[in-house]
């Protein structure tokens, strides 16, 4: 059949040449026995990018636990050096020296007193 | 798409077994050859993943958000390079023709790569989507976000568009 004139009126869902290209083409197949290689690939998608795992995804919120660990350094730092500081100062009066007999007392009135049954 | 969201890659297997493959035959329609339409669909993947906890079920289903995708990137990809000629492996794997009717056959099917590569992007698009991917109206005109009806108009100019590409080529045979 040529095309004619009247071929412009046809529904072009009836115009038989272009369907038969389309069916040809949809009938192509791009699968070449590659799929499980090229799925494959797809598949470690999740693992080439962990960083960007959807449920844990919050770039905002990973900057604000860097900070506040950031903080959290600077504060221990400055406690330790704080007691540091304090230690030595101790050191030198000798006033506060907590190291040697703290319980020593408690301990001894402890046992010193009577055990029931005891003799 | 609600495991996903959660980080689960067993569930993203699932998408990738049941979409992979035919959103790479989508881009290949485009003109493009396969390595960079693998290369299309890893990155809509890659985009599916990393977005999934942004994906709304109500607006759209899975399949349509995901070939939209595909089909931003192929277009990117048809812009940047217009293909001339068939891809050397776009071809149809079919032992029940004659090496003549497949040459034939492979003609057609060039002709019709051709015609496609010289419509308007929303031309071919519906086209593609319509007669290569089979998709009903409705989930084609969801993919352009269109309205059917349309849709149907715009399908029906496309028809047209390609009508007078291949008439001109001299490529139609009835």
């Amino acid at each position: 059949m040529n095309e004619t004139d009247t071929d412009k009126n046809k529904t072009p869902m009836t115009d038989t040449a272009i369907d038969q290209l389309f069916a040809r083409s949809a009938a192509v197949s791009s699968s070449t026995g590659d799929e499980d290689a090229f799925l494959a690939r797809l598949k470690a998608v999740p693992y080439q990018n962990r960083q960007a795992d959807p449920a844990g995804f919050a770039p905002f919120q990973d900057v604000r636990a860097l900070w506040a660990q950031a903080i959290g350094l600077v504060a221990a730092l400055a406690a330790g050096l704080a007691f540091g500081m304090a230690g030595a100062v101790a050191d030198d009066s000798g006033a506060l020296d907590l190291s040697d007999g703290l319980f020593d007392g408690d301990m001894v009135e402890y046992f010193d007193e009577p055990v029931e049954g005891d003799q | 798409m609600t495991l996903v969201a959660k980080g689960d890659a067993s569930a993203f297997g699932i998408l990738v077994d049941r979409y992979g493959v035919r959103m790479r035959g989508l881009a290949m329609h485009y003109g493009l050859d396969r390595a960079t339409a693998e290369d299309v669909v890893q990155d809509a993947f890659t985009r599916a993943w990393v977005a999934a906890g942004r994906f709304d079920a109500d607006k759209a289903k899975f399949s349509t958000w995901l070939s939209r995708i595909v089909i931003n990137r192929a277009l990117d990809e048809r812009r940047r390079k217009r293909p001339t000629a068939l891809p050397e492996d776009y071809d149809a794997v079919d032992d029940s023709v004659s090496a003549d009717d497949k040459m034939a056959e492979d003609e057609q099917a060039r002709a019709l790569h051709e015609a496609l590569a010289r419509l308007k992007d929303r031309h071919a698009t519906a086209l593609i989507l319509t007669y290569m991917q089979e998709r009903s109206n409705a989930d084609s005109a969801a993919i352009m976000e269109m309205k059917i009806k349309a849709f149907e108009s715009l399908l029906l100019r496309a028809r047209q568009a390609l009508k007078k590409h291949l008439m001109n080529n001299g490529k139609t045979r009835s």
